[in-house]
């Protein structure tokens, strides 16, 4: 597949302190790239980088395989940290200036605010706005331009629930109609329900790079498992292909081989006259993995 | 050019301290010429002793004389356009709008061009109406109004516009500089009084009237001198001197080159 992002030993330093070390990375077309990482890792700092809103202090970078310069930049949308407007104009008046600015037809500007629900308060004051719509007008005025790339920096930051779910269906629906999207998180379970390929960042290092399918395989099944039974501990144990039985409150958790699962528990116990009240298949999730990578690296 | 120019003008007009500080602007442009005229002779009309040579506040307006006068008048207001320049430019770097923009796909340079232009485009635009204003008022007032009369001087005008792109040029210095608005401005207007103190300091204690010339802000008032000491008898300088002219067109090409070069640099 071909790459239209390639970043190539990019380094930033503030003075004494890096903030990206020799990152490498190759973002591949029609992906959807987290780039995952604890805050101050780095991310931000990348994102502006390559966003020309920052000077690296060494390396380089290739958008759709040509040098970034700022005409290219036109067909990307990005939002770095939070959503920058004018406070006292419009949604319409600032997505105006956006479209002047991406040389993209004014007509573009109904089209994307429908898209994030925002038409009806498009001449309203950019700062009345909440959080959540301000983050979606954020998202409506990057597909201004009708991206090839789109690049989201902590989108769902400090969002209620209901605001976190909105942005994720819209995000999934930009990525639906085959764009590249970039995504920006430290929230690990955002990745993992929205992107395809992600990477680590950790202090300004890449610490890990690969597929979201992958390290899905890679997890183990924990399955948990409620009886009436009071030794159902014992009887877990002495099914052999289960691994390891550890109790947590009223649930037994066990790890099954693989090419088992909970179908095959549930089965099992039966024969044993056990009659399953509650069962539930548990995959390690991504946090965990991410959690024992920065562990390892620390 | 025309989009760079139509970006900042869309960035100003729905903003209200941009048509407070103009319209500000505005009336003093108007109420100076009006006000003038009915005060002065009001003053020399019943509180001035009637033996005095002066009959009227007229000789103000005559032509030659006219553009000096009111041109010299207008620089102490300045400072408020130099606000509108001060504002916008800070709020990009506050507000992080100049980042967005340039993620947006504006190239740096674009952004500086587009600042440049609009303070171009203001400065000429006052320059033009403070040109009508003189032109007026000089052929309502003045007792010569041969076109001889009219062109002699009128190179206060030109004068007056590169007083006025060299005092924006100077608040866009301290936006980018400070990139907070309200602190720029303060800075801005403080700088003006701290220099005019140093300024007078300079000229008249320290008698180096070449080192206050080249105060950086003082430096965009030096081509219009005094006139009104003419009117008490006194030797008055009535043409720009090519020495100030040259610190002037110095001053304008290094803050174009500086601001210029934060831009390029800076991260924003």
């Amino acid at each position: 597949m071909s790459s239209v992002l390639e970043i190539v030993n990019i380094s930033k330093d503030f003075g004494r302190i890096s903030a990206v070390k020799n990152l490498s990375l190759q973002v591949s077309k029609g992906a959807v790239f987290g780039i995952l990482g604890p805050n101050g890792s780095g991310k931000t700092t990348t994102l502006a980088m390559i966003l020309g809103a920052s000077n690296p202090t060494s390396g380089s970078f290739n958008w759709f395989g040509e040098n970034g310069n700022h005409q290219v930049r036109k067909r990307i949308g990005a939002i770095l940290e939070f959503p920058v407007f004018y406070p006292s104009f419009s949604a319409e008046k600032n997505l105006r200036i956006t479209a002047r600015i991406k040389e993209v037809s004014a007509e573009r500007i109904d089209v994307v605010l429908g898209m994030v629900g925002l038409l009806e308060r498009k001449h309203d004051a950019f700062k009345t706005y909440s959080l959540g719509m301000k983050q979606r007008l954020a998202i409506a005025s990057a597909m201004l331009c009708d991206p090839e790339v789109l690049i989201l920096d902590e989108p769902t930051n400090g969002l209620d629930p209901q605001g976190i779910a909105e942005i994720r269906t819209i995000i999934r629906d930009i990525a639906e109609q085959g764009k590249t999207i970039i995504l920006a998180s430290h929230l690990l379970d955002e990745v993992q329900k929205v992107c395809t390929d992600f990477c680590i960042l950790k202090s300004g290092n890449l610490i890990y790079q690969g597929k979201v399918s992958d390290s899905e395989q890679s997890t183990t099944t924990e399955i948990e498992v409620g009886a009436a039974d009071k030794d159902l501990e014992i009887h877990l144990r002495k099914i052999p292909f289960v691994q390891t039985v550890t109790r947590v409150g009223d649930y037994c958790r066990v790890v099954v081989l693989s090419g088992h699962d909970a179908a095959a528990l549930n089965a099992y116990l039966n024969t044993m006259g056990i009659h399953v009240s509650h069962l539930i298949t548990r995959k390690e999730s991504l946090e965990e993995k991410f959690l024992s990578i920065l562990n390892v690296q620390a | 050019m025309m989009r760079l120019l139509s970006i900042e003008f869309m960035k100003v007009r729905p903003a209200k301290y941009f048509w407070i500080l103009l319209s500000l602007f505005a009336f003093i442009l108007a109420a100076i010429p009006i006000g003038t005229f009915a005060l002065g002779n009001w003053i020399i009309g019943n509180l001035l002793p009637a033996d005095l040579p002066i009959q009227s506040v007229l000789p103000l307006y005559d032509f030659a004389d006219i553009w000096q006068n009111f041109t010299f008048i207008y620089q102490f207001f300045t400072v408020l356009l130099s606000s509108i320049v001060a504002i916008q430019i800070a709020q990009e770097f506050s507000l992080r709008t100049a980042r967005q923009q340039v993620i947006d796909g504006l190239s740096r340079k674009e952004f500086f061009l587009g600042k440049v232009y609009f303070l171009l485009t203001l400065a000429a635009a006052v320059t033009a109406v403070v040109f009508a204003i003189c032109l007026i008022f000089g052929l309502i007032y003045s007792p010569v109004t041969d076109i001889e009369s009219i062109l002699l001087n009128i190179e206060f005008i030109p004068a007056y516009f590169l007083h006025l792109f060299h005092d924006f040029l100077w608040a866009m210095f301290i936006a980018i500089l400070i990139r907070r608005t309200g602190i720029a401005v303060v800075v801005l207007i403080f700088y003006g009084w701290i220099e005019s103190i140093l300024h007078a300091i300079i000229q008249f204690a320290l008698r180096m009237e070449w080192l206050a010339k080249m105060l950086p802000n003082g430096a965009t008032k030096i081509l219009i001198h005094n006139p009104f000491s003419k009117y008490a008898l006194m030797e008055t300088q009535t043409n720009i001197a090519l020495g100030d002219l040259a610190i002037s067109l110095g001053y304008i090409t290094l803050l174009l080159g500086v601001n210029y070069w934060m831009i390029k640099k800076r991260d924003l």
